[in-house]
């Protein structure tokens, strides 16, 4: 066998073995948070029940509300990302990742992670309109979801 | 009270204005000052908004004092701990120019340790998004961060998150988003296709440079049956 088989056979092993490890090692961001932060407790999703439908998982932070988003994000780039008064929204491909202060007395941040349907009943205040259909007081879409233009 | 009075006034008019010049739409503008102007009730820090643009006579101008459309606050008396402003510019190339659109923000802001470009920067908030498609969503997301900001720094408690307790029944989530995977691995996924691909490619390219004589004979033709 040539050397450039060799060569050509090693490059595209190479590719090959890389595709493998990409695809095998990447993890979702709702195991991700359930390996980086301290769970707190589960709840059914806010719009109900039903088949398909995943629980609300609450975890805890150690640190403020921007570096736990930041942290989050970082790690895994979301698709939308919205940014209010008390909370940082993240949206995922089935998941939605609400980061929002502490209950009263407490430090650090809470995270809510929910299916797409509950992330957007849960946090509509802050991103209907934004995600999804507004039927609100100012009842105009306010921005766009993703791989939406003006 | 009467500031809450006169600022529901304000938003009322503002509702029922045509649409504002800026890139904010005089709806959204009305919401942003009352999410303003709730988050200053809890935490005694005005704020507001002022970006220039050179494609429309007025900015995008806005605070939790006075409303859309309002000149942001420096120092008022009800703004017990501080003010923090948004400020910012946007600037569009003309068609026929070669130079690129471009847009820049600052924070103006007397509290001891005030929420910085930066911070905004580590939530995805640049200014050079206030030039994108999704100018106005980057806008109220930039104006809509700072009193997170300002609690997270230390300034004031934070402004109490509220889950949505009933939701019209039409309203559901749209758009929705493409993979995940593919979203954070893109790059890679590229890379080691790019690989893949490449590896035949050289080779094929090898053998097509190699001098004629040093290739293996091609088989005979068959000969014709007799």
């Amino acid at each position: 066998m040539s050397r450039h088989a060799i060569l050509a056979i090693a490059l595209a092993g190479a590719g090959v073995l890389g595709l493998i490890f990409t695809l095998s090692s990447h993890s979702s961001v709702r195991e991700d948070i359930a390996k980086s932060y301290r769970k707190v407790g589960t709840e059914p999703p806010p719009s109900g029940d039903g088949k398909g439908r995943k629980r609300t998982q609450i975890y805890a932070s150690n640190k403020s509300v921007t570096k736990t988003a930041s942290e989050i994000a970082d790690k895994h780039k979301p698709a939308d990302r919205r940014a209010a008064e008390s909370g940082v929204f993240l949206r995922y491909e089935d998941d939605v990742v609400a980061v929002v202060p502490p209950p009263a007395g407490s430090k650090g941040s809470r995270i809510f992670v929910d299916d797409e349907e509950g992330g957007y009943h849960r946090n509509f205040l802050f991103v209907g309109g934004f995600w999804g259909t507004y039927s609100g007081p100012a009842g105009s879409f306010r921005g766009g979801g993703p791989g939406t233009g003006k | 009270m009467i500031r809450a009075l006169v600022l529901t006034c304000v938003l009322a008019l503002a509702a029922a204005a045509p649409a504002q010049a800026g890139i904010i739409s005089a709806g959204d503008a009305a919401e942003l000052a009352q999410a303003l102007a709730d988050a200053q009730d809890e935490q005694d820090v005005c704020y507001g908004w002022n970006v220039r643009n050179n494609f429309a006579p007025t900015p995008d101008v806005g605070s939790s004092t006075g409303g859309p459309g309002a000149v942001p606050i420096t120092g008022l008396p009800s703004c017990r701990k501080g003010y923090v402003v948004l400020e910012g510019s946007i600037d569009y190339a003309c068609g026929s120019c070669e130079a690129d659109d471009s847009a820049q923000v600052s924070i103006d802001s007397d509290l001891p340790n005030p929420p910085t470009v930066s911070d905004l920067a580590d939530l995805g908030l640049k200014a050079g998004d206030l030039t994108g498609d999704k100018d106005d969503t980057t806008l109220v997301n930039m104006v809509e961060a700072l009193p997170l900001l300002v609690a997270d720094r230390g300034n004031a408690p934070y402004v109490a998150y509220e889950q949505a307790k009933a939701v019209p029944a039409a309203d559901h989530a749209t758009n929705k988003p493409g993979s995940d995977t593919l979203r954070d691995t893109w790059v890679w996924l590229v890379l080691c296709g790019a690989l893949i691909l490449g590896g035949p490619g050289f080779y094929l390219y090898k053998r097509a440079q190699m001098p004629t004589a040093h290739r293996p004979d091609p088989p005979p033709p068959p000969t014709p049956a007799t």
